[in-house]
């Protein structure tokens, strides 16, 4: 049994036929074909699903592709979309300054984790209440990492909240 | 019959997909319960089941061998002796990413795999043989993989179940690890019993060193036979020690074989052997650094089992990691519940595991644009293969770094390769990469003396243009050179061959041998405090100092060795795979204790000083030096904070709590006593 559902993604409507069971880590990945979007345990013990859903991040395992109906979803490929519709960009494929981060600083090995960990970190810069290495670490505790050591990923998070807090 | 869960008709035990698990409540399986040995104390019982028929008494195969005289050694009038049993555990590689294959037949009978490893060679080869297919037949691609560890190098069990339900099917196959099937049906770590007994003079050189270990394989051998033979001799090559025996069995069990998993047996006999070391530092008074110094292999050396240190820069090692981490200062200036360890390892750089061919071999093309194309077997799954190959190439033809592009292995096109283990890739790999980058340089030089019309003189080469020695201003760029030696007349595409070829000698521990090219050293200093109220240790700090020859990528190299130290911290103090009448209790990230970021101690990385002579630029293996001397360095600054020493791994807080309070009934104290009259 499937059932119609209208999904909100990276800014785009997709009609989708999803089965109650599905979830939305696999609607994402199996019918929209966003395999930027990991999944690493379907347990919801390592990340690296993790999805914006309204702005919070979400393992998207765990989430039911039904219950994600009418609310608005961003995927690691739409994160650079989002970041220059905020700011009145015309739309391209810019990384967003925390993904230049990544980058730059050596935080991507095998890179499974990567999407997950940039979406999380991208909450806790956007909406985190404190900004400091303890609130950091505790957002991103939820995101398993095998390849680094956190230590690659945690300089280039505080790197770009530190561009953050420059610019504002 | 199903011999371990994860096993052929076992392996439908776990979550399918939701269409493949609807059709897999339509199978019904009767299974008819057979007797069971979980571990290696009930398969070694008297009158135990024997698991297979060929294997009397569960010995899955033995490993024995004795050089210098060992009794006499241990006889030796004055000579300190320890001896003691270690007991490491089963854990998950836990790469992101589980165990996958996409398999499908093409028109014309060929069969293609895509998979989530990191050896298509040998999975090519594998694939041909169990399917009866001629080799030519069977096309095996990589893509990026989302980490290994090791154990994707073995794993192989689901490529021949996707071929062949894609022939039945007809149509493509894809087969996808949940991470519970990642718990029971993968290949973890090897679980260990280790006896070891070591005696040094009183001058403080080691003399002789005897072990017995037992290592449970599971259902079947696989990889377990080679890392019986690195656990055997690898770690004996460390400290200069001219008496060894070694007497090692492997064990069959009802629980998944084993795999590959950075350090391939290393983490487990450094934690026994070095705690020896620690122990005989004791007995003699003296620092366990400086007695580790005094003993410790120098370049040049010839280790007892033959072994050629063309470079060590372990004593370096040592020194720095005694400056860095304050340890003659904080030795001297002790404090309660507060401990330092201290602990090394040595490790392969490309050890030889067959006669035949053992290198490797890249090629090089150089498009009309300038661009250039690296084709290699050895593939890239998160470690940085691709990035040092094409670092590599930039050098060698001092062009920027984004004009060089590393194919994927595929093995239609990328010529045969051993793939990715033994810290082989930058030595191996890249010395292949490196010899077909001169080669293409020395053609780019001998179209620009063509296209330049240079009949006298030299080119050179620098800042991607190629010019005339003497007369810069009659220069082209690389680009230029290649366009016009691909469209010249009787020209041709810039396409050279990079062959490396290892003047090593087959890995024996039995006679005398020289397996790699090249050793890497680590040496480690921890330093920890444990709460004695609840057990906890925090690691204040960790020092290392690693010997990998010159150090191509500083940025990845420093990641390398601070993910390695992470996953010894959790093999050290929190993860496992607990059994129980055979089935795992528990699988999954958290269960099984995988360290999140809050698990990650402040890491100093420094390296030696060191260039080794065969190693591209120097350079050796860098990915397995972390992980090795972890639990021994934490367990050695445990010691030193609360006199115990901790023999089985994990140590875990409770481990701790109760150790204490026996330390204190001990004393004729109760635990808080204890605590008192150690906090005075």
């Amino acid at each position: 049994m499937r059932q119609a559902i209208v999904l909100q993604v990276n800014g785009r409507r997709h009609d989708v036929l999803a089965r109650p069971s599905d979830t939305l880590s696999q609607v994402l990945r199996e019918q929209l074909l966003l395999t930027g979007t990991k999944e690493g345990c379907g347990l919801g013990e390592c990340g690296a699903c993790s999805v914006l859903l309204d702005g919070r991040a979400v393992n998207s395992c765990l989430v039911l592709a039904v219950d994600a109906e009418g609310h608005e979803i961003v995927t690691i490929e739409g994160l650079g979309h989002r970041a220059a519709a905020a700011e009145g960009r015309p739309l391209d494929e810019t990384l967003t300054p925390l993904q230049e981060a990544f980058v730059e600083h050596g935080a991507i090995h095998c890179g499974f984790c990567t999407p997950g960990m940039v979406v999380t970190a991208t909450d806790y810069l956007e909406n985190g209440q404190r900004h400091d290495r303890e609130a950091l670490m505790r957002a991103i505790e939820g995101n398993i990492c095998r390849c680094t050591g956190y230590v690659t990923i945690v300089a280039a998070i505080e790197y770009a909240q530190a561009a953050v807090e420059a610019g504002a | 019959m199903v011999v371990f869960r994860g096993a052929g008709g076992g392996g439908g035990g776990g979550a399918a997909a939701a269409p493949a698990a609807e059709a897999l409540d339509a199978v019904v399986v009767e299974y008819e319960p057979l007797p069971a040995l979980f571990d290696f104390d009930a398969a070694l019982a008297e009158g135990a089941t024997l698991l297979h028929d060929d294997a009397p008494g569960n010995i899955a195969g033995t490993l024995a061998f004795s050089k210098g005289d060992v009794d006499a050694a241990f006889a030796e009038p004055g000579a300190v002796v320890v001896e003691g049993t270690y007991t490491t555990q089963r854990v998950h590689q836990c790469y992101m990413e589980p165990m996958a294959c996409l398999a499908e037949w093409s028109p014309d009978g060929r069969l293609i795999v895509h998979i989530g490893s990191m050896n298509t060679s040998g999975i090519r080869w594998m694939l041909a043989n169990s399917l009866e297919l001629p080799i030519s037949k069977v096309r095996v691609v990589q893509p990026n993989v989302g980490g290994s560890f090791g154990s994707k190098v073995t794993n192989a069990g689901i490529y021949p179940a996707a071929a062949w339900l894609a022939k039945l099917a007809g149509r493509p196959v894809r087969i996808v690890y949940t991470r519970e099937e990642e718990y029971f049906a993968s290949r973890p770590r090897v679980n260990n019993r280790i006896w070891l007994k070591t005696a040094a003079r009183r001058d403080g050189s080691l003399l002789a060193r005897e072990v017995t270990l037992l290592s449970d394989v599971g259902a079947y051998v696989e990889m377990a036979a080679a890392m019986l033979e690195v656990m055997s001799h690898r770690s004996d090559s460390l400290y200069r020690i001219p008496n060894i025996r070694f007497d090692g069995r492997m064990v069959y069990t009802n629980r998944s074989p084993v795999g590959a998993y950075r350090g391939f047996g290393n983490p487990q006999m450094t934690f026994a052997y070095e705690e020896q070391l620690d122990r005989i530092a004791r007995e003699l008074d003296r620092d366990p650094l400086e007695f580790r110094l005094q003993n410790a292999s120098r370049q040049g050396d010839v280790s007892v089992h033959g072994w050629e240190l063309q470079s060590c820069g372990y004593p370096e090692a040592l020194e720095i990691v005694r400056e860095r981490s304050g340890w003659d200062r904080k030795r001297a200036e002790r404090k309660p519940y507060r401990g330092l360890g201290v602990a090394g390892t040595i490790h392969e750089g490309d050890d030889r595991h067959s006669t035949g061919f053992a290198g490797s071999e890249a090629t090089l093309e150089i498009t009309e644009d300038g661009r250039v194309l690296v084709t290699s077997g050895e593939g890239e799954f998160g470690q940085g293969a691709h990035t040092t190959f094409a670092q590599i190439v930039a050098e060698e033809l001092t062009i920027p770094l984004e004009d060089v592009t590393v194919r994927f292995p595929d093995t239609d096109i990328s010529a045969y390769a051993l793939g990715p283990w033994g810290s082989r890739i930058t030595i191996s790999g890249g010395n292949a990469v490196k010899f077909a980058a001169e080669a293409a340089r020395n053609q780019l030089m001998e179209e620009a003396a063509i296209l330049l019309d240079v009949r006298e003189g030299n080119i050179a080469l620098a800042g991607g243009r190629l010019f005339v020695e003497g007369d810069p201003a009659r220069s082209a760029s690389v680009a230029e050179v290649a366009h016009s030696a691909l469209y010249r007349l009787s020209g041709g595409l810039i396409r050279t061959v990079g062959k490396e070829e290892p003047f090593t000698s087959m890995m024996n521990p039995e006679i005398q041998s020289n397996p790699c090219s090249a050793y890497s050293f680590a040496a480690q200093v921890a330093e920890v405090t444990v709460d004695p109220d609840t057990g906890q240790v925090r690691i204040d700090g960790i020092w290392t100092a690693n010997d990998c020859g010159t150090v191509l990528n500083p940025l990845m190299a420093d990641s390398q060795v601070e993910a390695s130290v992470l996953q010894g911290i959790g093999f050290t103090f929190s993860e496992h795979m607990e059994y129980r009448r055979g089935h795992l209790r528990e699988a999954g990230f958290l269960r099984t204790g995988t360290p999140n970021v809050f698990d990650m101690p402040p890491v100093d990385v420094q390296y030696t000083d060191t260039c080794d002579p065969y190693g591209p630029y120097g350079a050796k293996g860098v990915a397995e030096l972390g992980q090795p001397p972890i639990p021994a360095v934490l367990a050695g600054a445990i010691e030193d904070a609360i006199g115990v020493r901790f023999t089985t791994l994990p140590i875990t807080p409770e481990d701790i709590v109760r150790a204490l309070a026996t330390q204190a009934r001990g004393r004729g104290l109760s635990v808080t006593e204890g605590v008192e009259a150690v906090e005075s």
